[in-house]
């Protein structure tokens, strides 16, 4: 059974069409890339499968479930955990109130129980130290527990928010753009990361990147987004050499647009003339 | 990262206990006894301030208390949710009148009139909640400006319920009618607000609220519910203003409508909230009845000293200097007041004594656009 399957999803804002009849699977324990040129709609893409905007076509399931009329908070209680590519964590506090946030739907009273101080609660909450604790301490950021978050650098931001994501316990983790403001070196040991990850959480993963030699190595299989549609996709080797995402990436003249420019050109050369 | 395997297994086989813990510091009988001491000694001089001869002293505290009470119900509104109400004559007004209703009308016991404040407290600021969850930022907050008129101009007006221009009468609970019983009426329910908003921030709907105060989006990618839980800070706030109402009501023990102005209300609960500091209890209490009391003591100040101008004009120099400490606060300190009494609390509860806090960013009023 796929984790997730995304059929026929199209979004329109206003005059612009951002996606077209998108169609994309995940794969149990699957690790799945997601690429193409700035402005392609990956990020749209993740914004419809996740809930946060609601395409005009198309359906969304997760493990087998329709979840097109789901909120995102629905969503993510789920199983569906993402991270954004502005960093998305509560900027305001400790990298450890962050994981404790991140298990909200794990907790096991109600938000007024807690208020009035109803006995379980309180070992409860010190079961969700030990389990951010120990979530913390797997992707080495142990050092990091009280620190706030404001301040980290980028790199290390990227890092907290995946262990935030971790911590809504998700069968689906989905990343933005993982190794952006990462050297080359840190974005090699964030691939063998995501590889060890997947086995300790069982985890299947979709992710936006554009480091390709990241895709290359961790990457199952791969979707190449362009101008809202799936241009092709397949084995990450299979797709790094396809003529169309390379035109992609690199830019073509389009013939028609070469042939306007010449007859501008004559008709400039007449009037000069 | 090559070791995060073995790791892991390491984690299932100890039941999710992390290898190693940070240990709490530990307090030295000195330690101890040096808070022990102090905590005694304010103890000491608040009672020595209630028994000490003159009895209205008791009821200025329990005024503070209320003002207090009022300005924790902005704080879990502007505090921990990052919404706005300028509208709060009329939740405090509204939780009064019913409260009153409900014991002098209904003859019913204090404890229901105070509950009766409290569910209407909560009532009507869920449906102002309704309308956030709509109208944003600016905007809502004149909604909320505009509620506060429609309790003024209309609500307040409805005879059945307030008593007109004698206003409505508010027996204090039987046992309780002198100031000083009066005063730990007032004291006992502070300190149970205190205890919920303690337990509020430590625990899951106090983590929501400030995910959701700082990005719907985040929050709602860590499964948090914006709406209900945007309602259910309206909710809370609105059953502190309507306790706050129902004990205002009993200590004049006769409530009329002009008590309940923009002016007299809505604007120095804002103002003792932004002061004492957003998200600072301690501070907000602190600042409550130190506002009240300078208010109360001004006057008697100007009167030993004999300047003349200051005891004609005692009112408006209370108004002035709090609007000017407001303007400060903002510019300032904007994390209010409270971040010189937090240094204290923190030792009180056993840490080391420090000056700042690593994890306080700064981060002033801000109404979410």
């Amino acid at each position: 059974m796929s984790v997730l399957e995304v059929a026929g999803t199209s979004i329109r804002f206003g005059g612009l069409q951002a996606l077209t009849d998108v169609n994309l699977r995940v794969d149990e324990f699957e690790i799945v890339g997601l690429i193409g040129p700035n402005g392609a709609g990956k990020t749209t893409c993740f914004n419809c499968v996740t809930g946060f905007y609601r395409p005009q076509t198309g359906r969304v399931f997760f493990q087998g479930e329709d979840v097109s009329d789901f909120g995102p908070h629905e969503r993510s209680a789920m199983g569906m955990g993402r991270t954004f590519q502005q960093v998305g964590l509560v900027k305001s506090t400790t990298v450890l109130d962050n994981l404790l946030t991140a298990q909200h739907t794990a907790i096991g009273y109600g938000a007024v129980s807690g208020m009035i101080g109803v006995p379980t609660t309180f070992p409860t909450e010190r079961a969700l130290r030990r389990r951010a604790d120990s979530i913390l301490e797997i992707l080495g950021l142990g050092a990091l527990r009280d620190s706030p978050v404001r301040g980290l650098s980028y790199g290390t931001l990227k890092r907290v928010e995946i262990a935030a994501v971790l911590a809504t316990d998700p069968d689906l983790l989905m990343l933005d753009e993982p190794s952006s403001g990462m050297g080359p070196e840190e974005a090699h040991r964030l691939g063998d990361e995501l590889l060890e990850l997947r086995n300790a959480f069982d985890l299947s993963i979709l992710m936006i990147e554009h480091h390709v030699p990241l895709v290359v190595r961790v990457c199952d299989y791969v979707y190449v987004l362009n101008f809202g549609r799936i241009l092709t996709e397949g084995l990450p080797n299979e797709v790094r050499e396809h003529p169309e995402v390379v035109a992609a990436y690199l830019g073509e003249e389009a013939p028609e647009a070469e042939a306007e420019a010449e007859r501008l050109e004559a008709e400039l050369e007449k009037t000069a003339g | 990262m090559a070791t995060t395997l073995e790791r892991v297994n390491g984690l299932e086989d100890t039941n999710g206990q992390p290898p190693d813990k940070p240990a709490r510091p530990r307090l030295t009988v000195g330690g101890l006894a040096a808070r022990a001491g102090v905590v005694v000694a304010l103890t000491a001089l608040a009672l020595w301030y209630v028994f000490s001869t003159k009895q209205f002293r008791s009821d200025n505290l329990a005024a503070g208390i209320i003002l207090a009470i009022g300005a924790l119900s902005l704080n879990v509104l502007v505090g921990y949710a990052g919404q706005i109400s300028l509208g709060h004559q009329a939740f405090i007004g509204i939780g009064a009148f019913v409260s009153a209703y409900m014991i002098s009308q209904q003859h019913q016991p204090f404890l229901i009139g105070l509950l009766a404040g409290a569910l209407i407290g909560l009532a009507q600021a869920v449906i102002l909640g309704l309308v956030a969850l709509r109208v944003r930022g600016l905007y809502f907050a004149l909604v909320t400006l505009a509620w506060g008129f429609v309790g003024e101009n209309a609500i307040f007006r409805i005879r059945s319920l307030t008593g007109g221009g004698a206003g409505q009468q508010a027996p204090r609970p039987g046992g309780f009618t002198t100031d000083r019983g009066y005063l730990l009426v007032c004291v006992i329910v502070l300190v149970v607000i205190l205890l919920v908003d303690w337990r509020l921030v430590a625990t899951k709907a106090g983590r929501a609220l400030q995910a959701l105060r700082e990005s719907p989006q985040v929050a709602s990618s860590y499964g948090v519910n914006v709406r209900a839980y945007t309602l259910l800070a309206f909710a809370i706030a609105g059953t502190y203003a309507g306790i706050a109402g129902a004990l205002f009501a009993s200590r004049r023990t006769n409530v009329v409508a002009v008590d309940f102005t923009f002016a007299d209300i809505a604007l120095p609960y804002l103002i003792v909230t932004v002061v004492g500091g957003l998200r600072r209890r301690g501070g907000i209490v602190l600042f409550a009845l130190l506002f009240v009391l300078g208010r109360e003591y001004l006057p008697d100040l100007a009167k030993s000293l004999d300047i003349k101008f200051v005891i004609d004009n005692a009112g408006f120099i209370i108004q002035t200097f709090a609007g000017a400490l407001a303007i400060l606060t903002l510019i300032f300190q904007p994390e209010g007041l409270g971040t010189f009494t937090a240094p204290i609390g923190r030792w009180l509860k056993g840490q080391p004594f420090r000056l700042s806090h690593e994890a306080e960013g700064r981060e002033a009023l801000s109404v979410r656009p």
